[in-house]
């Protein structure tokens, strides 16, 4: 029928995005209330769900660029890359936003550069990627691991960024993390078409008008920038942006990323603050808080195992 | 009409292409005809703007290195293998919805992109397999894919590169039906490695051997000549008459 998945999609998106009203709600209004838990409350569950949002519709961009399911921004060494800088700008200038974000900008681009370049030497196949984002991934987190030693001094809250926590959110985030969710949002209108011919390989695309080399590096650039800010606020926040956009595939039974990776974003979203909310309210009054980022990577990465799984089943049956 | 004059294309510093001018008729089938590497892709491909080279290449009127891509994506539909990723595989409804993108109009498809993809896919016998992944298709299924991809924006130009590879004899059959009914109104040109099938479905014939052009000309022409192909191709083949029409039989290990 026609438009048949398009309206589904949108009431499935309509659906997650009530749901996430819903549970942002409750999240936010439970006893105790008083205004400082409240406010606290409010700035942590909106910095989840943008950052959620973010990670998802990222997600759901880099698997589609460069057609391989087993990618996400920290499988590809983006977080680590700009982990690394971000803890290098807090030693030489102190702790600050806007020169944090900038920096891990640098860092998450430059090692997402060489997660790419080494996988495209070694083949490109979906496995190559994950190999060599591996080993960017060892090598940026080992020097990571060097600083944090140093950085703690200045900035104890460093170590939060390592395993990637919420409990750093505070309202100056709000502005930044509108600005990017607003750059995400145009961009959509841009990509997902060019995307779509992508995923049907380089020689389609071109043949369909799209220069597979000029969307593949603009869709890079943007996710890896963006993802990179991000982590620069809350740190390594792993698996989500793979997960997200499986699911929505899984859901609405389609790889067109127009309907994609906007319920990605939602997805990403609602999973994100379900596993803050654990870690914020069940298991804070029984062993303390433990990083969000810990949790997510306990719940995602079996999946991504399971992925790698399927995939190989596949291939060999 | 599509016309080439002085092509040269270099890949990785290697001469895949050397001076070649040529024309290919507006009103005939053009088969390309060439062994492994001669460069029949790669011709097929610079006249779809997909890959660069130095030389003219007319589409008409239309010179391809002055015309944007996006023109020559409305105009021209060029088909070889499609991408698949067991875990990203598109449907069949996706594939062709993706491939109209060059003439669809909104961001979303519109009722008319939709209606031509379903027709399209009825004369391919693949409507009842529209929401079948690529990936589950066999290779008969995916190779009428492939083709209904590039009718499905029904472009003036059609190119097909090695359309009858990997399918069983049946199959090849109804692609060269189809591609026989789209010739009526559609400039079609293809590339194969099979003799039997080019001289089949081909009306004009082009031989490539290691980037030159060593043949090009009408049916009877290529029969007269056949030690060209013979030596192009490094075997013998025999002609016999099916028919009222000769066609030429390779002779394996003759």
């Amino acid at each position: 029928m026609y438009l048949e998945k398009t309206v589904y999609s949108l009431l499935l998106l309509a659906t997650s995005i009530l749901l996430l009203a819903v549970l942002m709600y409750f999240s936010i209004y439970y006893e105790p209330l008083t205004t400082v838990l409240l406010n606290y409350r409010f700035n942590r569950v909106l910095s989840v769900v943008f950052t959620g949002f973010i990670l998802g519709v990222i997600g759901s961009y880099l698997q589609a660029c460069l057609r391989n399911p087993l990618v996400d921004h920290y499988i590809l060494g983006i977080g680590s890359g700009s982990l690394f800088t971000v803890y290098l700008s807090i030693i030489l200038f102190g702790f600050n936003i806007y020169v944090s974000s900038s920096v891990a900008i640098i860092g998450g681009l430059t090692a997402l550069f060489i997660t790419i370049s080494i996988a495209e030497t070694i083949g490109g196949s979906d496995t190559a990627y994950v190999l060599s984002g591996l080993g960017v991934n060892s090598l940026f987190s080992g020097l990571s691991i060097l600083l944090i030693y140093i950085v703690s001094s200045k900035y104890p809250l460093a170590i939060h960024l390592f395993i990637g926590s919420f409990a750093l959110a505070s309202p100056d985030h709000h502005l930044l993390l509108m600005i990017l969710s607003i750059i995400l949002l145009s961009s959509y209108f841009i990509l997902v078409k060019p995307l779509n011919t992508l995923m049907l390989g380089d020689i389609y695309a071109k043949q369909l008008g799209f220069n597979p080399r000029f969307y593949r590096s603009l869709t890079i650039i943007l996710s890896g920038s963006l993802a990179s800010i991000v982590v620069s606020l809350y740190g390594l926040i792993g698996f989500i942006g793979l997960v997200s956009p499986h699911i929505s595939r899984f859901l609405i039974k389609t790889i067109d990323n127009r309907l994609v990776s906007p319920l990605s974003g939602v997805v990403s979203a609602l999973l994100l603050l379900l596993t803050d909310d654990f870690s914020r309210m069940i298991l804070s009054n029984y062993i303390g808080e433990i990083p969000t980022g810990a949790i997510v990577s306990v719940f995602g990465a079996p999946f991504f195992l399971f992925l790698i799984l399927t995939r190989f089943r596949g291939r060999v049956g | 009409m599509i016309k080439i004059a002085g092509l040269d294309v270099r890949y990785n510093g290697r001469i895949v292409l050397k001076n070649i001018s040529l024309e290919m008729p507006g009103d005939k089938i053009t088969c390309i005809l060439g062994p492994n590497g001669a460069g029949k892709t790669t011709l097929l491909r610079a006249i779809s703007k997909i890959i660069d080279f130095k030389g003219s290449i007319y589409l008409d009127g239309l010179e391809i290195s002055k015309t944007p891509l996006k023109t020559i994506a409305r105009i021209l539909s060029y088909t070889s293998h499609l991408y698949i990723n067991e875990l990203l595989s598109l449907t069949v409804l996706d594939t062709l919805l993706i491939s109209r993108y060059p003439i669809s109009k909104g961001f979303m498809e519109s009722r008319e992109d939709y209606e031509a993809v379903i027709n399209t896919a009825k004369k391919l016998r693949l409507g009842n397999m529209l929401n079948r992944k690529l990936s589950e298709l066999s290779s008969g299924e995916l190779q009428r894919v492939v083709i209904a991809s590039a009718l499905v924006k029904n472009p003036r130009y059609l190119l097909f590169d090695e359309p009858d590879a990997h399918i069983d004899p049946g199959s090849k059959n109804f692609i060269a039906r189809i591609i026989r009914d789209w010739s009526r109104d559609h400039v079609v040109v293809f590339t194969t490695q099979d003799i039997l099938f080019g001289l089949s479905v081909g009306e004009y014939f082009i031989v490539i051997n290691n980037g030159e052009i060593v043949f090009s000309g009408e049916y009877r022409e290529l029969i007269r000549s056949k030690h060209i192909l013979e030596k192009a191709f490094g075997l013998r083949l025999f002609e016999v008459e099916v028919n009222n029409r000769s066609l030429l039989i390779p002779s394996y290990s003759f």
